[in-house]
């Protein structure tokens, strides 16, 4: 099974609308939303069976106060500042706390316990096609951890599916390292922007240590053909494949409030993302 | 004041947003805390004045004084080191700065080593200061730079206008620490109403006064209107989905000098003003 991950760098440059345009053009696919802090591809795939999991991904310490002597030696040794006194309690700031155990080792009663902290829900789409997304908890900052759960929890469920679509994050942190992990191909969608331009950039550099077959697409080309034309000279420069650029499009817009993907609409928005489709699987196909 | 633009959803138009208002103030400071993607200073473009590196703490094992009992190994919850025959491997990115390995370890072994994961520059746009926090490419989290902005924020008596990054997790967290006032940038789409949902829920947890600017207005949806009327939250401006607002944004100019833009920001600055007091 090849790995298809649509990336950004920048926010908003429409990575979900492409990944839900794909998912409607091939037949035999599994899909994972790894951007586990805004999921939102389950909106346009509402299935009638879906079970949810929790997901435990780190560990928050509790102080019994009954055995806590108010050494405040937790206190001066958390690096994330996460406990407090208050009065004649010590305080864990729950969402402060990274779970490290520090505290629990160095408390000399041994009042501290670290606790499993749910720290996000897993939800699986089973009907075909399969889709698991996830939940953040909120204040919890677990997302590399948690989109890595994602994703094996698609492989765990896979049939004979040869694709697995996975939408990412935007920018270039831990969700988006996570993300990248064992993928076979980088999609990204950028906009004809200075700042998605911008975002871009520093978005390449991070992937360029992976060594993962990447290709580009400009979203909204014609807004801004100024940016266009910067976005395709850095990347004749850089020798990075430009597959394709789709027109501003209000249908899309139209169609994302309706709650349906605009690969269901006859539009030049549509008609582009297709082409660009057409040319990702025939790079797939090239690899190996 | 000092306020934090969150979005949930990316791109709905924070940074457009945010730059437009620091410059409506007589003199605010611009905080770019989107440190993953920082384009603020695209928008309030000035010579860099200032920069200053910010470090995180890796360990450094003394492979003299090592006798491989692997108790940082076992002790590490963020799977940042690990064992080899040889040595104990470590992977840096996944390292939280807890030393907790340095305490673990019965010979000592440990010691920190300090590695630069990003910087802050300040500029001068006019009357308003512009801070951006950039993180390294290939960085994980930047939330040690986070920290550096919110000690920042904190000393500031000047409004404070705080670019925080998209999504409802740490860095999101840590960027509205110092907020008085949260202000949600929603897009008026079932995809930006439902991130709206999530980060609502997250101002909620965190105690967290929130108003709401709906941006890129293109027709009703009435979900938004009626979930911001039951939880009572004020929506302080709608700017409409306009080409030419899209196409100067997209340039990474400012729209202030538009009589017909003028007037969403001018608007917002009062309410604000008003909400702080």
């Amino acid at each position: 099974m090849k790995k298809l991950l649509i990336l950004s760098g920048k926010g908003g440059t429409g990575k979900s609308t492409v990944a839900a345009c794909f998912m409607h053009y091939v037949a035999n696919y599994i899909a994972a939303d790894c951007d586990v802090d805004a999921a939102n591809l389950a909106l346009l795939f509402p299935q009638q069976n879906s079970l949810t999991k929790d997901f435990y991904g780190a560990k928050k310490a509790e102080i019994d106060a009954t055995k806590c002597i108010l050494c405040e030696t937790c206190v001066n040794n958390c690096r994330f500042n996460a406990l407090k006194r208050c009065g004649t309690q010590i305080v864990v700031d729950e969402f402060k706390c990274e779970g490290c155990g520090l505290c629990a080792y160095l408390c000399p009663v041994k009042a501290i316990t670290m606790l499993d902290d749910k720290s996000g829900t897993i939800k699986i789409q089973s009907d075909s096609p399969l889709l698991v997304s996830a939940e953040l908890e909120i204040g919890r900052g677990n997302s590399g951890k948690l989109v890595t759960a994602v994703k094996n929890e698609a492989v765990k469920r896979r049939k004979n599916e040869e694709l697995m679509i996975i939408d990412g994050a935007p920018g270039i942190g831990c969700p988006v390292i996570a993300a990248v992990n064992d993928c076979d191909f980088i999609l990204i969608v950028t906009e004809a922007s200075v700042s998605a331009l911008n975002d871009l950039q520093r978005l390449l550099q991070s992937l360029a240590v992976h060594a993962i077959k990447t290709a580009v697409c400009i979203n909204k080309a014609d807004l801004n053909p100024s940016a266009t034309a910067a976005i395709k000279a850095y990347l004749k420069e850089e020798k990075i494949v430009l597959l394709g650029e789709i027109p501003y499009d209000e249908q899309v817009i139209k169609a994302l409030n309706k709650q349906q993907s605009i690969a269901a609409y006859k539009c030049a928005a549509n008609t582009a993302i297709h082409n660009i489709y057409l040319k990702v699987c025939a790079l797939m196909a090239k690899d190996k | 004041m000092k306020v934090a633009l969150i979005s949930g959803k990316g791109g709905t138009g924070k940074t457009f947003i945010a730059t437009n208002l620091a410059r409506l103030f007589n003199n605010a400071l611009y905080v770019d805390a989107d440190v993953e993607e920082p384009n603020g200073s695209l928008f309030l473009n000035a010579p860099l004045l200032e920069t200053q590196a910010v470090y995180k703490h890796l360990p450094y094992i003394s492979a003299k004084k090592c006798i491989k009992c692997y108790r940082c190994v076992d002790f590490c919850a963020f799977n940042a080191l690990a064992l080899s025959k040889e040595c104990i491997l470590l992977f840096p990115t996944l390292c939280h700065d807890c030393h907790g390995c340095a305490a673990v370890c019965p010979q000592g072994a440990l010691s920190y080593m300090k590695k630069e994961i990003g910087h802050l520059e300040r500029r001068q746009v006019k009357e308003t200061t512009v801070l951006s926090g950039v993180l390294n490419v290939g960085e994980a989290s930047g939330t040690i730079l986070l920290e550096k902005l919110n000690e920042l924020i904190k000393a500031e008596t000047r409004p404070v206008i705080i670019d925080a990054p998209p999504g409802s997790g740490c860095s999101v967290m840590a960027a509205i620490e110092e907020a008085d006032i949260c202000l949600a940038i929603v897009e008026p789409t079932a995809f930006g109403f439902a991130n709206f949902k999530t980060i609502y829920a997250l101002t909620q947890a965190l105690g967290k006064r929130l108003a709401v600017v709906v941006n890129k207005v293109y027709g009703e949806f009435k979900e938004l209107e009626r979930f911001l009327q039951a939880q009572n939250l004020p929506c302080l401006t709608g700017i409409p989905l306009r080409k030419d607002i899209a196409l100067k944004t997209a340039k990474a100019e400012l729209v202030l000098d538009d009589a017909s833009c003028l007037g969403y920001f001018e608007e917002i600055q009062r309410k604000l003003l008003r909400l702080s007091r």
